[in-house]
């Protein structure tokens, strides 16, 4: 099980801090989305790195490759910018970029993944509403948490802080 | 001077300014002292000749080889070109300009353009479509993309990376239409390797009336798909069967219908997916049941807004 940016979208304020940390980490063009549902619920969109990623498999010149951490990266010195990975994800997450003429996609920050840090988005999430790691791990650890926060806001906000857990 | 050094500007200019005729002589070929000079003032002379026998006055311009050593010879040329050039008669184009300054290699073309518009100005030149020239007589960075229709998918690649705007794209009423241009085209072929489908190819040659009018000529439409949801023309049908036929190709049909988009997961354009997914994510979290008092708030701006109105 590779390790992945998960979505807790209960505890997303929509900040969109996310992007603005994206943006700074690839070059001043980000790489995800804040959708706007019916203007006030946000959803953070990120690429899904799909395990079959239609993406890697739809493009003519085999620019996405899949990287050891299991991010499908974008070879932008191979990529020529014909738009079918933008055209063929279900998340519509691949775009072609403006400045470089290539397509752009979340890479799961595999520069910082191999120095050790978390993704750009992750790190700078003020609600840790996006969650890096095994999903396993994060399932696991639910019911401590939900233990620890009662514990810590007593029995009257337990009603309100009960359902923020995603 | 070596003949390899002679431009074609030098010789058009030479034209404009009210020279009857231009003689270039050159050693022999394969005494070249340089190896290749006289071979790249061949081929340019016979380019410019083409061209100038489109605008009517290619008699006026000779190429001989010559070499130093060939006094009778020297005298033979010299003496039958002036006799033809007074048979002729004066030149057409009157004298009025100047010898162009010379310019530095990036601004060549664009001095071509003014010499060869000044010209057909002079000489009434109405003429459109291209001059056919021998492959092998055309000046080496001359040419033009052929788009194939059969194979062409509209992907925009070769629009995306032509590094001088040759290739243009636009999509208006449902269409995507390329087109071209002859202009600054510098036969730099990456259009060529860059293109998914081969459908790009280089031609060498050049298209007289289309570098006079610096216009661009169309090359062709394509049908452009609707969204089913925004409504908006977001791809080419073309682009999406030949990602559907990659997508068969390597057995992912089953993996997308999985997703359960819709029926057809192509009719819907790449911003609705990700509205329909973040929707998804919205329904499936208890987002509403929390934050519930949130569209209340926005209800309650709304009519205030409209109150004060």
């Amino acid at each position: 099980m590779t390790k992945k940016v998960y979505l807790v979208p209960n505890r997303c304020i929509g900040c969109e801090e996310c992007i603005e940390a994206c943006a700074k980490e690839h070059g001043w063009e980000e790489r995800n989305y804040v959708m706007w549902m019916d203007m006030v619920y946000p959803v953070q969109m990120h690429c899904q790195h799909c395990a079959n990623a239609p993406c890697a498999l739809v493009c003519p010149v085999n620019a996405i490759k899949i990287s050891e951490e299991g991010a499908a990266v974008v070879d932008e010195a191979v990529c020529i910018g014909c738009g079918s990975c933008a055209l063929v994800c279900p998340f519509g997450i691949p775009r072609i970029s403006g400045m470089t003429k290539k397509a752009i996609k979340c890479d799961q920050c595999v520069d910082r993944q191999k120095e050790g840090r978390e993704p750009a988005c992750v790190e700078n999430c003020c609600t840790h509403a996006l969650v890096f790691g095994e999903i396993e791990d994060y399932e696991s650890g639910k019911r401590e948490r939900a233990a620890k926060r009662m514990l810590q806001a007593g029995t009257y906000l337990r009603d309100v802080l009960m359902p923020q857990e995603g | 001077m070596c003949s390899g050094r002679i431009d074609p500007l030098f010789v058009l200019n030479a034209l404009e300014s009210g020279a009857d005729g231009v003689l270039v002589m050159g050693c022999h070929p394969g005494d070249c002292h340089y190896i290749a000079g006289n071979y790249k003032a061949e081929r340019r002379m016979k380019f410019l000749k083409h061209i100038l026998g489109e605008l009517g006055i290619g008699e006026r311009v000779e190429l001989h080889w010559v070499a130093a050593s060939e006094g009778p010879e020297f005298q033979k040329v010299i003496t039958d070109f002036t006799d033809k050039i007074t048979e002729l008669g004066p030149s057409p184009l009157n004298s009025k300009y100047h010898f162009r300054k010379p310019v530095k290699e990036d601004q060549k073309r664009d001095q071509l353009q003014d010499l060869l518009v000044s010209l057909a100005d002079q000489l009434g030149y109405e003429g459109e479509g291209p001059v056919e020239i021998p492959e092998e007589d055309v000046m080496e960075g001359y040419g033009f993309p052929v788009i194939d229709d059969n194979k062409c998918i509209g992907c925009g690649a070769c629009f995306l990376n032509c590094p001088e705007q040759v290739i243009l794209m636009e999509d208006h009423d449902g269409k995507r239409s390329i087109s071209h241009f002859q202009y600054n085209c510098r036969t730099c072929r990456r259009c060529e390797e860059i293109c998914p489908q081969e459908a790009v190819k280089i031609k060498s040659g050049f298209e007289l009336g289309a570098f006079l009018s610096g216009e661009a000529i169309s090359d062709l439409d394509l049908a452009m798909r609707e969204c089913r949801i925004c409504g908006n023309h977001f791809s080419t049908g073309a682009q999406l069967d030949f990602i559907k036929k990659r997508l068969g190709e390597n057995n992912v049909e089953i993996e997308l219908k999985g997703i359960d988009l819709s029926d057809d997961f192509f009719d819907v354009c790449p911003e609705c997916r990700r509205q329909i997914m973040a929707e998804r994510v919205k329904n499936q979290s208890n987002m509403e049941a929390i934050n519930g008092t949130r569209i209340m708030e926005v209800k309650h701006d709304e009519e205030s807004v409209s109150g004060t109105q």
